[in-house]
């Protein structure tokens, strides 16, 4: 990778260019420019959320200070960033060839949104303003996204000229090789709406947030429920793209898929309530709008690698399980014939002692069914020693298997890199798709890096053993070398071997080329 | 590892290399993308004017429990407090209920904000009975043996009387019948 930095690395280092090199330069995949630009945005939805909880006079009159400071910092991290792209005009290509870059660089669409997102302010200071005023023209600052937006939205349509429509949205809602950066931003902000609808329902369950938020939480969920139906519909809409998913039956496939089912359980509450509720109570539902957060099960792999565990490891748990049961009932039966008698309200019947047997074995001890007779006593002594060991053996192996897995991933990973550093060296684009795994798989890039150094050393070990194809290559005096090592293997091979048999083998039609043959023949006489 | 979709062949280079830019079945799924959007559009602003009633609804709660509140410490800062429906040993809840939004009580013409044709006033939120929907709903507080810390509440009586300080909570029959407790109070 270091031969990457260095085709990355400006050739004169300048505060100016080391700035511009390292916070602004698009074309350095390993620079901080996606880090500046995520905590930018991230910053202007903030902001966002902020100018919302200003119209909410339970939120923000107790909080004013809060937000006054809020709203100072915001202003000076957006100075801040718009000074330093002023500084570092002249370094950036398409303001640099201008004769007064820095000129040119005011007057560009995306300064100019960068100016009216911090000018209103620094306005107010010298004529008098409104408040609600001052407070509309901050919703400019969500301008400032579309720095990030029309980027991917150009690179997308141009990884996708001359694709269908139906194949741009399969390449909108999933990772392919033309999907380019909005499709990660889309995926960014369905994760953001999945925490905000996730965090609302757990906060309408606080009576007195509720009763203050009704109708904000009204709102949150129906923005959030028009942004998932839209998603499934488009899903089920652009699946057939997939190879797995064809055609009409392809569809009724994909719709059947766990992760699809959990996309259609994120919204159909909504649609229930909504429609039922002067019929029925439907307010259990809305605890199923939790079930949002298994939707981002779609953005890690964990519950895949999780259940990959599970399957693997099937059999011994399932046999774990029959053990674990056998003993829940064995002892649910010991504890109702020696326990019944002496109370008669506790242990009715085996059933209501099944539920004193698990609460027993799992080590969980409520105490509010405990054994009263000296038998019921004994018998509990040696049923909670044995079930400690017992009910700890499938947590065992579940998660021995999980490590396993994790394990054989980062393995496959492993032979991924070997693979693609054939050469010894890493392309970008690999180098891209091994760390979007890596942080699939949780490894950090530290991590990844070690890797990658243990992989050339391997290789370099291989070529030294094998072939150095690199050293033939760049030296002739190796492949000099090499190639007489060759002709002496192959005159041991010729001599070791049974003369007779291999002519036979030689002469026989199709066993070997003109050129091999004419090899042997040469060897055979010398 | 997700490299399965990474390395899949790019759909342009399928099969389906002659299909036009936007086909009859794809303009079928955006008008059902289109209509479902709108229906959600509409669903939610259905529920966001339910949602609006409700505050509304709420808000009046509020000002009777205001109200009830300053009639109930008036009262026992200057005695009988102002002669009105509300105070007094003879008078009793009903009477004081209908006087408050009669035309000369302080919330005279006021109606159920969820949807004026039904009750304002009812002892429960019932779902049985759709007109209790958005209907203002008083409960009479009594301790709860043994420790008496606590209060039992139960729909106050028309009849109750109103020489003593009662332990009240004020509710709202809210969108789905569910009860939205306003504020507990003495009157």
């Amino acid at each position: 990778m270091s031969a990457t930095f260095e085709t990355h690395a400006p050739r004169e280092i300048t505060l100016r260019n080391f700035v511009y090199a390292w916070l602004f330069d698009q074309t350095n995949p390993n620079n901080l420019q996606r880090e500046f630009d995520k905590w930018i945005s991230i910053l202007i939805l903030a902001n966002l959320i902020g100018m919302l909880a200003e119209h909410i006079p339970a939120i923000y009159e107790p909080n004013k200070f809060l937000f006054h400071v809020f709203d100072q910092f915001s202003l000076a991290v957006f100075t801040v960033e718009y000074l330093l792209r002023f500084y570092v005009a002249p370094e950036d290509a398409e303001f640099g060839k201008s004769k007064f870059p820095r000129l040119r660089y005011v007057f560009s669409p995306y300064a100019l949104i960068d100016l009216a997102a911090i000018l209103p302010f620094y306005l107010s200071s010298f004529i008098a303003m409104d408040l609600r005023m001052l407070r509309t023209l901050r919703l400019l600052r969500l301008l400032k996204l579309f720095r990030i937006l029309v980027p991917a939205v150009q690179e997308f349509r141009q990884l996708n000229q001359g694709r269908t429509f139906r194949q741009q949205v399969y390449a909108l809602l999933n990772p392919t090789p033309t999907s380019g950066k909005l499709q990660e931003l889309l995926d960014s902000f369905i994760v953001w709406w999945v925490f905000i609808s996730v965090m609302a329902v757990i906060l309408e369950s606080v009576a007195s947030i509720h009763y203050i938020l009704n109708v904000q939480f009204i709102v949150l969920d129906a923005i959030a429920v028009f942004i998932f139906s839209l998603e499934y519909i488009l899903r089920l809409y652009s699946c057939v793209e997939d190879p797995e998913f064809k055609g009409l039956g392809g569809r009724f496939e994909f719709a059947r898929q766990p992760i699809v089912i959990i996309d259609l359980l994120a919204i159909v509450p909504f649609f229930l309530e909504t429609m039922l509720h002067q019929v029925f109570d439907l307010r259990f539902l809305r605890i199923f709008r939790l079930m949002r957060l298994l939707k981002l099960t779609r953005y890690t792999t964990s519950t895949g690698t999780l259940v990959k565990a599970l399957r693997r490891e099937w059999p011994v748990i399932a046999a774990s399980t029959f053990i674990m049961l056998l003993l829940v009932v064995l002892t649910a039966s010991l504890g109702f014939l020696f326990e019944h008698e002496a109370q008669p309200d506790k242990f009715e019947n085996i059933p209501q002692s099944i539920y004193w047997a698990v609460v027993t074995l799992a080590s969980v001890g409520y105490g509010d069914i405990s054994p009263i007779t000296p038998v019921g006593r004994l018998m509990t002594i040696v049923m909670a020693l044995v079930g400690i060991g017992i009910f700890a053996v499938p947590a065992a192996i579940l998660s021995t298997a999980f490590n396993d897995q994790l394990h054989k991933d980062r393995e496959m990973m492993h032979a991924e890199l070997l693979r693609f550093m054939k050469d010894g060296s890493l392309s970008d684009e690999n180098y891209e798709q091994i760390m979007r795994e890596a942080q699939e798989l949780h490894i950090s890039q530290e991590e990844v890096l070690v890797l990658i150094e243990r992989v050339k050393q391997e290789r370099a070990e291989m070529d030294r053993h094998q072939l150095p194809i690199t050293a033939i290559r760049e030296t002739p005096e190796i492949a000099f070398e090499q190639f007489r090592i060759a002709v002496s293997t192959l005159r041991q091979i010729a001599t070791a071997g049974d003369r007779k048999q291999m002519q036979e083998l030689f002469e026989t039609p199709g066993r070997a080329t003109d050129d091999e043959r004419a090899i042997w023949r040469q060897i055979d006489r010398g | 590892m997700n490299t399965e979709k990474l390395e899949q062949p790019s759909s342009a280079e399928r099969s389906e290399t002659n299909r036009p830019y936007f086909s009859l079945s794809d303009l079928f799924f955006m008008v059902i993308a289109g209509a479902l959007g709108i229906g959600i559009v509409q669903l939610g602003y259905a529920t966001w004017i339910d949602g609006r009633h409700t505050e509304s609804a709420k808000s009046t709660g509020e000002s009777i429990v205001s109200w009830m509140t300053d009639a109930a410490s008036k009262r026992s800062s200057t005695g009988d407090g102002s002669a009105n429906e509300c105070s007094g040993e003879e008078k009793n809840w009903l009477d004081c209920r209908e006087w408050l939004v009669s035309s000369s009580g302080p919330f005279r013409g006021l109606s159920n904000q969820i949807n004026p044709s039904n009750k304002l006033f009812s002892p429960a939120c019932d779902r049985t009975q759709l007109n209790t929907l958005g209907s203002i709903i008083f409960e009479k507080g009594t301790p709860k043996p043994p420790d008496g810390a606590s209060l039992i509440y139960a729909p106050l009586a028309d009849d109750e009387p109103l020489g003593g300080p009662l332990s009240l909570r004020l509710s709202i029959c809210g969108r789905g019948f569910s009860v939205i407790h306003v504020a507990e109070f003495t009157f």
